[in-house]
């Protein structure tokens, strides 16, 4: 319990940026909202001449840009990429912090096994999420609420936002392998940005097709708005995927941890 | 020059990393092309050309592509961007900063040699990494290029943009050593330069979506060498300039900040 709290406590000013940064972008972009509705009447006469197969190719993704759900879904994008460096910098941050602090042995001295250790932080780092997420949520339901003018599909904007949680689970759990798996990590922030970019990039690329096999690599595409936009669900096989990489990676957590040489010097 | 080859071998891992990652982003994000044109044709870019710059940042690339290969680099260029940059920012504030975080500084500072020898030292391996990762990124290209572009050249718009991402590079760099001399905090110094970097980027995504904020263009490195803009039009000079002014501000103040900074031990 001591180090739930404590750990609560030293990320508190961190966290409190990251809510921050996260509604605060989410509701700047919604704020262009309204020109790009205005560009897109004058986009719709062009798309009228077009030939037909173009015209839907282009026109159900254009079509989505007409709501303000549907241009929220656009912007949670950017939501999406910085919520997911939070959760890699905590994941990779969060037990390798005690060696590179030299905090590690004070810790270890205490009469608390590791498995307890690692459950308490593991427990801090999921009330972050969750408030995180609460927060977020709210902030974000004014927002679109506002430009919506009563006409909101509740279920589908929850479902978008629940996302995000899912999404930084997925990151997190991968952060915290990765730092348990390395011997010492000197920079949490090169390679949690790093990493994150590298599937953002990866992510922007492997649109192309609903059903490439390059979705699975970059949590990023686990869950599309536009599937959520279009059908109202999650698509199940990337659900699952997602759930067994957080526990995979959560165990394997565990299981190195326990007997991982910690370095005191 | 002990210093010098001696940062270079600490950063050969990282560097190596870096390397593969951005040759499997330019092979992964060219491959979607040859996927995209055989079923599309031509006929793209006329669409694209009407269409509003607000409506192509949402309806992204992945929607929908362009018939001709560099153009389609043009776009994939961003994300090429994106990732040197991060390199840029991490190692720039990372090459200063580590001394400390690490505990070797005054093992570095008890050397006969001059802080100022020291900044040189590091600055010229910085450059030296930035400039490998920039050739890798136009040797990739080069070798990947030709399979798309059907004959057409290509070798003159590639240099010209690799020669703007290495611009761009040495703005991250130099900011990121401004910042590590400026603050005796490596991790405070690192977060502030990968704050700026992803202000940086969102700006450049609310400029392709607002438009009409084209100030804006100036705060935002990503947007001094725009791909669509070098191919057309070649450099506007106003950036190569202002570039200049930059790298003579930071690099200046680099030497300036360190010279007196206390360190911390």
């Amino acid at each position: 319990m001591n180090i739930y709290k404590h750990e609560l406590k030293v990320n508190l000013k961190s966290t409190i940026m990251w809510i921050c940064v996260i509604s605060g972008l989410a509701s700047l972009l919604m704020l262009f909202y309204p020109i790009l509705s205005k560009d897109m009447d004058s986009f719709m006469e062009i798309l009228d001449n077009l030939p037909p197969a173009m015209k839907g190719l282009i026109g159900i993704a254009a079509a989505n840009i007409l709501t303000p759900l549907g241009y929220y879904g656009f912007a949670f994008l950017y939501t999406l990429l910085f919520g997911a460096i939070q959760s890699m910098n905590l994941g990779i941050g969060i037990v390798s912090k005690e060696e590179r602090e030299k905090t590690a042995d004070f810790l270890m001295t205490k009469p608390v096994t590791r498995v307890k250790i690692l459950t308490a932080k593991l427990l801090s780092v999921l009330t972050i999420f969750i408030v995180t997420n609460i927060v977020y949520t709210i902030v974000t339901a004014a927002v679109v609420t506002s430009m919506a003018d009563g006409d909101l599909d509740t279920g589908k904007f929850m479902l978008i936002n629940l996302s995000l949680f899912l999404v930084q689970l997925i990151y997190f759990s991968i952060g915290l392998v990765i730092s348990i798996a390395m011997k010492k990590i000197r920079s949490v922030l090169s390679i949690s940005v790093g990493l994150v970019f590298m599937f953002f990039a990866i992510s922007a690329f492997a649109v192309k097709s609903a059903d490439d096999k390059l979705r699975f690599i970059t949590p990023f595409q686990y869950f599309k708005t536009d599937t959520i936009l279009a059908e109202g669900n999650y698509e199940m096989a990337y659900v699952i995927t997602g759930t067994l990489i957080v526990i995979a990676s959560i165990v394997t957590s565990y299981i190195l941890y326990k007997r991982k040489d910690v370095h005191s010097v | 020059m002990n210093i010098y080859l001696r940062e270079l071998k600490a950063h050969r891992k990282s560097l190596i990393i870096w390397s593969i990652s951005m040759l499997f982003l330019v092979l992964a994000g060219m491959g979607k092309y040859s996927a995209a044109v055989s079923t599309q044709g031509a006929g793209f870019n006329e669409i694209l050309d009407q269409m509003p710059k607000s409506i192509q940042t949402f309806l992204g690339v992945g929607v929908f592509d362009l018939s001709v290969a560099m153009d389609y680099f043009g776009v994939l260029f961003l994300y090429i961007v994106l990732v040197a940059n991060v390199h840029a920012a991490m190692l720039g504030a990372g090459i200063i900063g580590k001394e400390e975080r690490d505990k070797t500084v005054e093992f570095l500072m008890v050397k006969p040699v001059s802080r100022q020898r020291i900044i040189t030292s590091k600055l010229l391996a910085a450059i030296t990494i930035g400039l490998i990762l920039n050739i890798v990124t136009l040797v990739s290209s080069v070798l990947i290029l030709p399979n798309y572009t059907k004959g057409q050249p290509f070798i003159m718009d590639l240099l010209l943009l690799m020669l703007g991402m290495f611009a761009m590079q040495l703005l991250f760099i130099t900011l990121g050593t401004l910042l590590a001399a400026i603050f005796n905090k490596h991790k405070l110094s690192s977060a502030i330069a990968t704050g700026v970097l992803l202000l940086m980027f969102m700006i450049a995504i609310i400029v392709d979506i607002a438009g009409n904020v084209d100030f804006l263009r100036f705060v935002s490195f990503f947007k001094y060498y725009d791909a669509k803009d070098i191919m057309k039009l070649g450099y506007d000079i106003a950036y190569p300039i202002i570039s200049i002014i930059l790298l003579v501000i930071f690099t200046s103040g680099t030497y300036y900040f360190y010279k007196k900074r206390d360190l911390r031990i």
